[in-house]
């Protein structure tokens, strides 16, 4: 039974904990890119123009419906064939981020629906215009509720960051793998990316909790 | 009181039509309102009050008809030409900024307070400075009887409070025309009184023109300047109180008042 380097874990550490602050970049980045972009594909789903709503709807079925793999896979194998090509890194976040933005749309849309038709009623009673009647009224109040869904999709984020080895990035995971296959020594690297993701997640869902609260109070 | 007949009303419906795909709500209704007239309207539920208001509010829009504020249509502009086209944003906005209403659910927004609920659209609709904005605030809401309750969320005042910030929100936004649609409906009797009282203050102190939907009978005979009976979509008949409340006409006016009359 192998047991537990210590003294090799210690040794690989450094290299991991560079690599985890790609793994970090990545979903903090790439989170920003999902909640923005999220916000305002939520609007353009909901709005009664048509020619909005429709390819939006398109949109937004079509990338919730196939994996993540197979969007990062043609965003960095195949477009570089039609004269787009970006890092790894690049893609890796702008492919995540609109995967998750997707989600993160529908989640908006559900916030949003929830706000009762009155307010709008008292929006347009009071001759608002849509800018600030999203900034002010309608979306303090459709953000309340969907915080713990938001985070989720956070710490969904971050441990679906491994799939973007496939595609070269070098984020803990992929780190990992080349250290173990340099040492045929898995078990190590294995179980301390293991550890790092169970800590940042529970840290992550340990700071939305507190947002929440924070937002509650008031 | 209101100005003499040959002025030009300020709220203008010409035969307008409203129909929720079979049902007609407003059937060519036709009717004007001459500036600081005070016009109650009531009926039977479902006869299409509400509706009147909401269209006029640019809630809803109509299928057929005019709609005209203070001489401007609601709906159209002068286009090239001087024919009629379609209005645009801005045209809609401009006309839409000279009413105000009031609801019977109240509609404050609950994530702020009394204060800021009150100068929330004229600074950001007008543009109005925030200081200037929260002095006249505190002047309405003071004029409301709410002088202590301006740091108050919603959901720490009670209905009668709740209506009267509201009515101060619509009143910031300096409107010509106020729409108050049914707004003691949705209050306990005890509360009422606060509400009517604030709008009777408004009649007296102010030219405000205003339209208002109720089931307040007793109000309605002495505030109004003119009474409207509305029946399937149709002033069925309209005078002022003592003509409207001690000798009507029109049979279903005769109806719906003595029921009235049985539910008190």
């Amino acid at each position: 039974m192998n047991l537990f380097d210590w003294q090799y874990a210690w040794h690989i550490m450094p290299q991991l904990l560079s690599a985890s602050l790609n793994t970090l970049g990545i979903t903090l980045l790439g989170f920003v890119i999902a909640i923005v972009l999220g916000l305002f594909m939520a609007i353009g789903r909901r709005s009664k123009r048509v020619w909005l709503s429709w390819p939006t709807t398109l949109v937004i079925e079509f990338i919730r419906s196939t994996p993540l793999l197979i969007q990062v896979y043609f965003l960095y194998y195949v477009l570089p064939n039609y004269g787009v090509s970006m890092t790894a890194m690049q893609v890796g976040v702008i492919g995540i981020g609109v995967h998750y933005a997707c989600y993160i749309a529908e989640v908006y849309r559900g916030g949003l629906d929830a706000v009762p038709r009155a307010q709008w009623e008292a929006v347009t009673a009071l001759n608002m215009g849509p800018y600030i009647a999203y900034r002010n009224i309608i979306l303090p109040q459709a953000l309340r509720p969907i915080l713990p869904p938001l985070g989720n999709y956070l710490v969904a984020m971050l441990k679906d960051t491994p799939v973007l080895s496939a595609i070269t990035v070098v984020e803990i995971m992929q780190q990992a793998k080349n250290i173990g296959s340099e040492t045929f020594r898995y078990l190590e690297p294995i179980t301390m990316v293991g550890l790092f993701f169970l800590t940042l997640s529970i840290v992550l869902a340990y700071l939305v909790r507190r947002l929440e609260l924070r937002l509650e109070l008031r | 009181m209101p100005l003499s007949p040959t002025a030009q009303p300020l709220v203008s419906f010409k035969d307008v039509t409203k129909r929720y795909g079979n049902l007609t709500v407003l059937d060519k209704l036709n009717l004007q309102v001459a500036p600081g007239e005070k016009v109650a309207i009531i009926g039977p539920s479902g006869s299409g009050k509400s509706t009147l208001l909401r269209v006029l509010m640019t809630l809803e829009g109509i299928d057929e008809g005019l709609i005209e504020v203070d001489g401007e249509s609601l709906t159209h502009m002068p286009g090239r030409g001087g024919l009629l086209v379609p209005a645009n944003d801005r045209h809609v906005r401009r006309v839409r900024g000279k009413i105000g209403m009031v609801f019977q659910s109240f509609n404050l927004f609950p994530h702020m307070t009394a204060l800021q609920n009150v100068i929330e659209a004229p600074v950001h609709v007008l543009g109005m400075k925030p200081a200037e904005a929260r002095e006249r605030a505190a002047d309405l809401l003071e004029l409301v009887g709410l002088g202590s309750k301006f740091d108050h969320y919603p959901s720490q005042l009670s209905g009668g409070q709740q209506q009267r910030v509201a009515i101060a929100r619509a009143l910031a936004m300096r409107p010509k025309v106020m729409l108050f649609d049914e707004v003691t409906s949705a209050l306990d009797p005890e509360l009422c009184g606060e509400v009517l009282g604030v709008i009777r203050k408004l009649g007296a102190a102010h030219s405000l023109t205003m339209l208002m939907v109720t089931h307040q009978m007793g109000f309605a005979r002495e505030f109004a300047d003119r009474v409207c009976f509305f029946y399937k979509g149709q002033i069925h008949e309209q005078g002022t109180p003592s003509q409207i409340f001690e000798n009507p006409r029109e049979e279903r006016t005769c109806a719906f008042l003595s029921a009235v009359k049985e539910a008190n």
